[in-house]
C-alpha cells in the first residue's frame, strides 16, 4: 500500500523517532541524497553516512517546538545533507593534503555555529552509536541502563546478575570492549589521534 | 581484578569524579606519560556524552535496521529482476520473431499457406498452359476430303471461360455421325459427345478450368480434324 505522509505527519513522526517514518524518510528522500553524493565524488556508503547525519540533525533541529519549515521537508533535508557533504568534502579534503600549507583552506567555510550539528561531531555520533550497537546484546542493555542512571543494584537484578559488584565490572568489561572497538578502527583514528597526543587538563 | 578492568575502572571513576587525592595525582601522572591511555580516557568521555543521549541512539538503531532491511531486500530482489529481465526479454524477442513472421507472410496480405496455395495454383494452371506437341502437329489439318468444311472455330481461339464454344460446318455425307471430344494438355479427355447428325454444335465452357484444350471432330469413328482451344 502506498501511503503519503505530509510535513508536518513527518515531523510529529520523527519526534517520536517512529519507525515508519524514519522508513518513508528514507526510501523517499536517499535516492535524491545519494544523487548529491555520487555527484560530488562519494559513494553509495558516503551517502549512507550523510542521510543518517541528515537525519539526526533534522531530529534535532524539530525538538525546538516552535521550529517551522520555510520549505518543503524535502528541500530542507536535501540542504542539510548537502551541507554535511560539503563539509565533509572539505574536511577530508584538509585531512588529506594538511602536510600542505598552500591548499589548507579555513574550516569554518561550511562550519556551522551550533557544534552539537557539526558535521565531525556528527559523524563522530554516528561511528559510536555504530560501535554500541556492534556490542553483545546485554552490554548494550547494561549500558542503557547505566546511562539511564539506573543503579547497579537494580541492573543486576534487571540481568540477572548475582551482585551489584558483577554488574560493575560486567559495566567495566563492556566499556573497556567499547573503547577498544573505537580505538581500533581507521575510521575514528581521525578523532583519536589528534585529540589523544593533546596532553590532559 | 584483571589489569584492564582495574584501568577500566580508574578512567571510570575519573571521570566521575570519585577518585581521592591520592588516586587522582597518581592517574594523571599515569596520563601524562601514556598517551593510549589519554585516547581512551577521551574516547570514555566522548561515549559517556554521545550514549547519555538515548534519542540519538534510538535514530540510529532504527535508521541501521531499516537500512539493512531495505538492503536485503534490495539483494533479495536482484535474482528476481534479473529472471523477470531474462523472461521479458525472451517474450519481446519471441513477439518482435512473430510480428516480423507474421509482417514477411502478409507483405501481400496472403498468409504462407494462402501463399503456397496460389503457388500451387499458378503451377498448376501454368501447367494447364503447357501444349502438347503431338496435338500440336495435327492442329488445322483436315483428314477427310474436301467434303467436310469447318466453319467454326477456328482452328486456335482464345476464350474466357465460360464462353460458348460453336461448332459449326458444313459437309457433303449428311448422314454422317459426328462427335465432338475436347482433350485437356494432359490428353485426358474431358468432354464427349454422343454420335450426332447436324452442322453444329454448342460447348458450354462454364466447367472448365482455364488452361490449353484440344478438340477433336471425329465422324464414324474417324479423326478428321483437331483444334486448340485456350480458355482463360
Amino acid at each position: 500500500m502506498i501511503v503519503f505522509y505530509t510535513d508536518e505527519a513527518l515531523i510529529h513522526g520523527l519526534r517520536q523517532k517512529k519507525t515508519k517514518t524514519i522508513r518513508y524518510l528514507y526510501k523517499e528522500l536517499f535516492p535524491v541524497i545519494r544523487s548529491i553524493v555520487e555527484r560530488n565524488s562519494g559513494n553509495h556508503q558516503d551517502a549512507e553516512d550523510v542521510f543518517h547525519d541528515g537525519l539526526i540533525v533534522l531530529y534535532l533541529r524539530i525538538q525546538n517546538q516552535t521550529f517551522t519549515l520555510k520549505s518543503t521537508l524535502k528541500t530542507y533535508f536535501y540542504s542539510i545533507c548537502r551541507n554535511i557533504w560539503l563539509q565533509r568534502l572539505d574536511r577530508k579534503y584538509r585531512l588529506m593534503y594538511q602536510s600542505d600549507f598552500e591548499v589548507r583552506e579555513d574550516s569554518g567555510a561550511y562550519a556551522t555555529e551550533d557544534y552539537y550539528i557539526r558535521e565531525e561531531h556528527l559523524e563522530k555520533i554516528r561511528l559510536y552509536n555504530q560501535h554500541f550497537l556492534n556490542l553483545p546484546h546485554d552490554c548494550q542493555t547494561l549500558l542503557k541502563l547505566f546511562f539511564r542512571k539506573v543503579p547497579l543494584k537494580e541492573i543486576a537484578g534487571v540481568l540477572g546478575f548475582k551482585d551489584e559488584k558483577y554488574a560493575k565490572t560486567r559495566k567495566y568489561m563492556c566499556k573497556n570492549m567499547l573503547r577498544k572497538k573505537i580505538l581500533n578502527d581507521p575510521d575514528c583514528q581521525q578523532f583519536i589521534l589528534y585529540e589523544g597526543n593533546r596532553e590532559p587538563e | 581484578m584483571k589489569e584492564t578492568e582495574n584501568l577500566s575502572e580508574w578512567i571510570e571513576k575519573y571521570q566521575s569524579d570519585e577518585l581521592d587525592q591520592k588516586e587522582k595525582s597518581r592517574f594523571l601522572s599515569l596520563l601524562n606519560r601514556n598517551p593510549l591511555l589519554r585516547r581512551e580516557v577521551m574516547i570514555d568521555k566522548e561515549l559517556n556524552d554521545i550514549l547519555s543521549d538515548e534519542n540519538l541512539l534510538e535514530i540510529s538503531e532504527k535508521f541501521r535496521m531499516i537500512r539493512d532491511k531495505m538492503g536485503k531486500k534490495r539483494i533479495r530482489r536482484i535474482p528476481g529482476l534479473i529472471a523477470a529481465s531474462i523472461f521479458f526479454l525472451l517474450t519481446i524477442g519471441i513477439l518482435i520473431l512473430v510480428i516480423k513472421r507474421s509482417l514477411i507472410d502478409n507483405f501481400d496480405g496472403q498468409t504462407v499457406a494462402e501463399r503456397s496455395s496460389e503457388n500451387c495454383k499458378s503451377e498448376y494452371l501454368s501447367a494447364n498452359f503447357a501444349p502438347v506437341p503431338e496435338f500440336e502437329i495435327l492442329i488445322g489439318s483436315i483428314t477427310r476430303g474436301p467434303s467436310f468444311r469447318l466453319q467454326l472455330p477456328q482452328s486456335r481461339i482464345i476464350i474466357s471461360r465460360g464462353t460458348d464454344l460453336v461448332f459449326g460446318w458444313t459437309s457433303a455425307e449428311v448422314q454422317n455421325q459426328i462427335k465432338i471430344e475436347l482433350f485437356n494438355n494432359k490428353g485426358n479427355r474431358v468432354f464427349g459427345s454422343l454420335p450426332f447428325s447436324g452442322s453444329r454444335f454448342t460447348l458450354h465452357t462454364d466447367y472448365f478450368n482455364p488452361g490449353i484444350y484440344y478438340w477433336k471432330i471425329i465422324i464414324d469413328e474417324e479423326l478428321i480434324t483437331i483444334g486448340c482451344i485456350t480458355l482463360i
